[in-house]
C-alpha cells in the first residue's frame, strides 16, 4: 500500500509527538554534545566521518523533538538548532538510525551524562516505522515473518525435511542409532527454537545440538512451524510486529505443553524473546526463556556433559555479540563452555559488555542498501580479531556469523567463524553405547 | 542592592520552578512498570551510575580501546570538564548565598578564587575546542555555545567578587540572565543527567551489566 509523503510525515508526527516516554524524553534532554561518544562508536572509528558520531545521530531526532516538545525550541529554533519534519529530515533520519547504527548500545556505558543513545535511536526508528521508512530488507523480513511464521518463508514441509535429513545424518556420522531431532513433539521439557538461517545455511548448527541434547539426555522438541527465534520487528522497533512475532513463538510453545523455551544461537533473538516480549506484552512470560548457551552451560556444570578440550587444539577467540551480552546480560557462560571445550582461548580486547559491535547488528544485515558502511563499520572488529592471533572465532549469535564471515573475507582475516554450540559438539565425549 | 537581591531570589526561585515543571511533565509519564524477569538488580545499577558519574575513572573499562591514545583522549576531556563544573557550581553557590553574604572571608577569597580561575580555564579550553576541534564543532548548535559563554561570563563575575566586593551588581546581573536562561537551554541537563542515569543504571542493573556477583560457574573476571 502506498502512502502519500504528507500522510507520511502526518503520521511520522504523530509518533514524535506522542509515543515520546519518560525516559527518551530524558535523554533526549541530557545530551551536552560532548562527543565522547565518538571514541567509543565502531561506527565512526572505522569510517571518521562526522555523520557517524552517535551524538551527530541523536541530533537528528532531538532536533526534531525539540522543535515539537520545547518552548525555546518553538520560539527560537535557530538558537537551539530546532527543525521542522520534513521528507528530507526523514530521509536524513533514516540514514543517520539505519544506516550508521548497529543499535549496539556501547556508547551508553561511556556517556558522562548517563545517556544511553540506542534508546533515542529505537525511538527514531518508531518515527520512522509510521513514516514507513524502514529500509526494504528488513520491512521484507517482518513481512515474512508475519505472513509465513519465519523471516525465510520456510515451509512446514522444508523445515521437516531437514531435521530428517540431519538426524539420518548424525545417525551415520555417530553410529548411533538412538539419536533423534523430535519434531512438534508435545510434552517435552523443552522446545528448542530455532533460527531459520540454520536450516536454510547453517545446519551444522543444529545438528551439534542435537548431539549436545543427547548427550545431556534432554527432553526436547523442535518445531516445524512458528519456530523463529529472530524479529525484524525488533530490529525496526516496530513494537506490533515485533510483539506478533515473538507471541507467535511462545503460543507454539505453550500448545506444545513445554516447560521451558531455548533460543538458539542469536543475540536479538534472545533480546527480543527473553527481554523485550514481556514488556510487549505487558505481562511476565509464564514459561522461562533462556538462551542455549545457558542451558549448555547449565549442562556442563551439572556435569550432564563432558567435554575434551584436547579435541579442540586451535587458538580461540569469542565475539561478544551485543544484544546477548551488553544488552542481555548473558556473560559469563560462553566463556565457561569455552575454557572447558578448547585448550586455547584468548580474550580479545575489550570484552564482554565492552566489547565493539561486529558492525551488523540493529538489522544492517538485511538492509542491502547500507552495505558498504556496514563492512566499513566492520573494520574495528577485524583488528580485534587480528590482534589475538587467534584461528577461530566463536559467537553465539548467527547474525554476527554473516558478518563476521563478510569482514573474515573482506579484511582477509583467514579465521574459522564458528557458534559455541558447534565448538562444544566438537569437544563432546558422547556416553558409551548399551 | 537590596532590589537585586529580591530580583535575584526572584529569578532564582522562577529558575527552580520551571526547571522542575519541565522536569516533571517530560517524566509525567510514570515509569512504565518492566516485566521481564530480572538477571540482576536496578538498584545496584542505579547506585554504580551515581557512583562519581563524571569522574574521569569512573567508566574507564568502557573506555577501553585497543589504541591507548583514545582512551587518554577521555581522560583529558573529562578532566576538563570536571573542574569546570567545579567552578560553576561553586560561582552558583556563591550567588545563590549572594544576598546573605555580601563579602567572601578574607581567607576563603583567593582559595575559590583559584578554583574557579581552574575552572574557567578549563571552561575557555572546552570552548575553544568546540570552536577550532572538527569533530566538535561539526556537532555544536548555537545554544552550546551560548550556555558555555553565559557560564564563563558568571565564573569571571563571581571571581571578580570573591576578591571585590563592589563587583556584587555585576555578579548578580549575570546571574539573573543566567537563571533566566537556564530552563530552556541546554543547561537544562543540569537536571536531566539524574534522571537519565538513573534510567539508564536501572536498565543494566536489570540486565545484570552492572552487577556485583561473580561470573558463571569457575568464570573469573
Amino acid at each position: 500500500m502506498k502512502t502519500s509523503c504528507n500522510e507520511r510525515i502526518e503520521n511520522a508526527l504523530k509518533v514524535l509527538k506522542q509515543k515520546l516516554d519518560a525516559r527518551t524524553a530524558s535523554f533526549l534532554n541530557s545530551c551536552v554534545r560532548c562527543s565522547l561518544c565518538a571514541e567509543i562508536c565502531h561506527v565512526h572509528l572505522a569510517d571518521g566521518e562526522i555523520k557517524s558520531i552517535p551524538a551527530y545521530k541523536i541530533e537528528r531526532i532531538s532536533s526534531l523533538s525539540r522543535r515539537y516538545h520545547t518552548m525555546l525550541g518553538h520560539a527560537l529554533p535557530f538558537l537551539t538548532h530546532s527543525e521542522k519534519l520534513t521528507e528530507e529530515r526523514l530521509i536524513e533520519l533514516e540514514e543517520a538510525v539505519f544506516g550508521r547504527c548497529t543499535v549496539c548500545g556501547r556508547c551508553a556505558l561511556s556517556c558522562p551524562m548517563g545517556l544511553d543513545p540506542s534508546a533515542v535511536i529505537r525511538f527514531a526508528r518508531t518515527v520512522l516505522v509510521a513514516a514507513r521508512m524502514v529500509p526494504r530488507g528488513i520491512q521484507g523480513n517482518i513481512d515474512a515473518a508475519l505472513e509465513h511464521g519465519n523471516s525465510m518463508s520456510i515451509t512446514k514441509e522444508d523445515v521437516i525435511e531437514t531435521i530428517e535429513w540431519l538426524q539420518e545424518d548424525l545417525r551415520m556420522t555417530l553410529g548411533d542409532e538412538s539419536i533423534e531431532i523430535p519434531i512438534d513433539a508435545p510434552g517435552k521439557r523443552i522446545l528448542y527454537a530455532l533460527n531459520p538461517r540454520e536450516l536454510k545455511f547453517f545446519p551444522l548448527s543444529i545438528s551439534a545440538a542435537a548431539m549436545i541434547f543427547h548427550a545431556a539426555g534432554e527432553s526436547y522438541t523442535v518445531s516445524s512451524f512458528d519456530f523463529d527465534i529472530t524479529n525484524y520487528g525488533f530490529f525496526a522497533a516496530d513494537e506490533e510486529a515485533g510483539r506478533k512475532i515473538s507471541e507467535a513463538l511462545l503460543r507454539r510453545a505453550q500448545a506444545l505443553g513445554v516447560e521451558e523455551l531455548i533460543l538458539a544461537e542469536c543475540g536479538h533473538g534472545y533480546r527480543s524473546n527473553r527481554w523485550e516480549l514481556a514488556e510487549w506484552l505487558k505481562q511476565e512470560i509464564p514459561m522461562p526463556v533462556r538462551g542455549f548457551v545457558e542451558l549448555m552451560a547449565e549442562y556442563l556444570r551439572d556435569g550432564r556433559i563432558k567435554l575434551d578440550p584436547s579435541k579442540n587444539t586451535n587458538k580461540v577467540t569469542l565475539h561478544d555479540p551485543c544484544n546477548l551480552v551488553r544488552k542481555g546480560g548473558v556473560i559469563e557462560e560462553q566463556r565457561y563452555l569455552l575454557r572447558h571445550a578448547i585448550s586455547d582461548f584468548t580474550e580479545m580486547y575489550p570484552n564482554r559488555e565492552n566489547n565493539y559491535c561486529c558492525g551488523g547488528g540493529g538489522g544492517l544485515l538485511a538492509a542491502s542498501e547500507h552495505s558498504e558502511k556496514r563492512i566499513k563499520a566492520g573494520k574495528i572488529k577485524a583488528d580485534q580479531i587480528r590482534a589475538t592471533g587467534a584461528k577461530v572465532v566463536a559467537t553465539p549469535c548467527h547474525n554476527c556469523i554473516d558478518q563476521l564471515l563478510e569482514i573474515n573475507k573482506h579484511y582477509k582475516l583467514g579465521v574459522e567463524i564458528k557458534t559455541v554450540g558447534e565448538i562444544v559438539a566438537d569437544a563432546l565425549v558422547l556416553p558409551q553405547k548399551q | 542592592l537590596i532590589s537585586l537581591d529580591l530580583l535575584l531570589l526572584g529569578t532564582v526561585a522562577f529558575a527552580v520552578a520551571v526547571l522542575t515543571g519541565s522536569w516533571l511533565m517530560t517524566l509525567r509519564v510514570p515509569y512504565p512498570k518492566r516485566f521481564a524477569v530480572p538477571r540482576g538488580r536496578g538498584k545496584t545499577g542505579i547506585a554504580r551510575s551515581f557512583k562519581l558519574a563524571l569522574a574521569p575513572w569512573a567508566r574507564v573499562e568502557s573506555r577501553a580501546h585497543l589504541s591507548p591514545e583514545i582512551s587518554e583522549r577521555f581522560y583529558k576531556r573529562s578532566f576538563l570538564a570536571l573542574h569546570y563544573h567545579f567552578a560553576v557550581f561553586t560561582a552558583l553557590v556563591l550567588l545563590i548565598a549572594s544576598p546573605l553574604c555580601k563579602e567572601i572571608p578574607e581567607f576563603l577569597a583567593p582559595i575559590l578564587g583559584a578554583l574557579m580561575i581552574f575552572g574557567l580555564i578549563c571552561g575557555l579550553f572546552l570552548l575553544f575546542m568546540r570552536v577550532f576541534n572538527r569533530k566538535l564543532r561539526s556537532i555544536s548548535i548555537p545554544d552550546d555555545y551560548l550556555a558555555n559563554i553565559i557560564v564563563n561570563l558568571l565564573i569571571v563575575s563571581a571571581v571578580a567578587f570573591a576578591f571585590e566586593p563592589k563587583a556584587l551588581p555585576v555578579f548578580q546581573v549575570v546571574g539573573v540572565v543566567l537563571l533566566i536562561y537556564a530552563p530552556f537551554g541546554k543547561i537544562r541537563h543540569m537536571v536531566f543527567t539524574f534522571t537519565s542515569l538513573w534510567f539508564l543504571g536501572d536498565e543494566l542493573g536489570r540486565v545484570g551489566i552492572r552487577r556485583n556477583v561473580k561470573g558463571f560457574g569457575e568464570g573469573k573476571r
